[in-house]
């Protein structure tokens, strides 16, 4: 498939037509609650799926592919947080929000990816999924301890007030804030009632899962692309360092996540570009509501206007049929 | 027929919907149990509000207050604002039928 008829499938055509819609000032959009709406039926969709091909696979692998997700969770948000916070651009509580975004993962790119391969026929191991619950966490603790840690910096650098406590770390709040978040709690739970359903009980299930799910994800895509062109007036706002950050990271998480996924999991070409997906997207659904308690320091402008404005459309457009490319060329398939 | 109004304060707090079962408890704890909450969207200094995902939900939370509560909530509010919290509180006077 060329990276140009990559771009003609539907889902990918229908966040064009959002875009479109919008930079036309249509009328079109959805009504209040749907969008959400459908991204709880996505997440749910992806768990069922991948807890009942999970059921099926090899542990070992599996736990492989726990620990790179974990891993990989962990070392992009700190890339990201380095190049954000270099000859101090960006301040450190936006620099730990912005980067808790890229550990973390976009269901939505997944999702689009998922119907990349399939649409193309091309083979792709199931693990990815579960590293896609793995990855939605860790970025989300890095986040919370970066603005900590700044905290206490902050508070270092000036004079002690008597009576006034230094911040502290609150572990309990912080697990929770990364572990009971709405969209771990339906993936991982789907996902679980995938593994455990018996197979016939699934097959009742599946128009459901699967064979709506292409559709929904065109109705998902649809709003994603209305709400991405929505955000193209902030870009104004979050200057050309942040905008080209949006670029630039996901190259990064990207290629991360090819070498992981052909290296170290010894993947299948479509394996390994689902992994890169899960390295270069960026969270919009689990971590905004999370660094918005969690660091509210941060402008949360920021943040969405570059997961949601600049990440996920390059992404969708650019970004899949790139690292396919590149997982094509480092595995010399 | 005479209508009987007493004076009391409506206390209107716009935030970011991850703080409404903080800010619920932060009421609770004031002894505060009565208060409505709406969806709301707008644009301000966080960016475009849209209620379209649970990251740019904002919502809109009315109190009806004595004077005495009406302290204690600011003086609650202003802790979360120094904390860097993205909210905005104001009140007016009002009349309630009694």
């Amino acid at each position: 498939m060329s990276g140009f008829d990559s771009l003609l499938i539907p889902a990918v055509l229908f966040f064009a037509l959002g875009v479109f819609a919008q930079l036309i000032k249509s009328d079109l959009k959805f009504p209040e609650g749907m969008g959400k709406g459908i991204s709880l039926y996505l997440l749910m969709a992806i768990g069922l799926k991948g807890g009942a091909e999970l059921a099926k696979a090899d542990f070992g692998l599996a736990f492989q592919a726990i620990f790179w997700a974990f891993l990989m969770g962990l070392v992009i948000p700190l890339i990201g947080y380095a190049l954000l916070r270099f000859r101090d651009r960006i301040d450190p509580f936006n620099a730990a929000a912005i980067t808790a975004h890229y550990g973390s993962v976009s269901a939505a790119t997944f999702l689009t990816a998922i119907a990349f391969l399939e649409t193309s026929g091309i083979a792709h191991e199931s693990y990815p999924i579960i590293m896609m619950v793995i990855m939605e966490s860790p970025a989300i603790i890095v986040g919370l301890v970066l603005a900590m840690l700044a905290r206490k910096k902050i508070a270092a650098s000036k004079p002690k007030v008597a009576g006034q406590e230094a911040p502290g770390l609150d572990t309990g709040a912080l697990l929770k804030e990364a572990f009971t978040n709405g969209s771990v709690i339906l993936l991982m739970g789907a996902m679980v009632v995938g593994a455990l359903a018996s197979p016939d009980a699934m097959a009742k299930v599946y128009p459901f899962s699967n064979e709506i799910f292409m559709g929904v994800l065109c109705l998902f895509l649809l709003d994603m692309g209305i709400e991405a062109a929505k955000r193209i007036k902030s870009f104004k706002s979050a200057g050309p360092t942040l905008v080209a950050f949006g670029i630039i990271m996901p190259l990064i998480g990207g290629t991360i996540g090819v070498f992981v996924g052909i290296t170290l999991l010894d993947l299948s070409v479509g394996g390994a570009m689902l992994v890169a997906i899960l390295g270069s997207s960026a969270s919009y659904i689990a971590v905004p509501p999370a660094m918005r308690y969690g660091v509210p320091e941060a402008n949360p402008s920021f943040y969405l206007t570059l997961t949601l404005g600049v990440t996920f459309p390059f992404n969708v457009v650019i970004g899949i049929p790139m690292f396919y490319q590149m997982a094509s060329w480092y595995s010399g398939v | 027929m005479s209508v009987v109004t007493h004076s009391e304060k409506v206390v209107q707090i716009i935030t970011s919907s991850s703080l409404e079962l903080k800010l619920i408890d932060t009421l609770e704890d004031i002894g505060i149990y009565g208060y409505t909450i709406f969806n709301v969207r707008g644009n301000g200094d966080s960016g475009l509000q849209d209620s379209h995902i649970e990251g740019d939900t904002n919502i809109l939370i009315m109190i009806v207050l004595s004077s005495e509560s009406y302290e204690a909530v600011m003086a609650a509010l202003s802790k979360y604002k120094k904390k860097g919290h993205h909210l905005m509180a104001f009140s007016v006077n009002t009349e309630v039928l009694s």
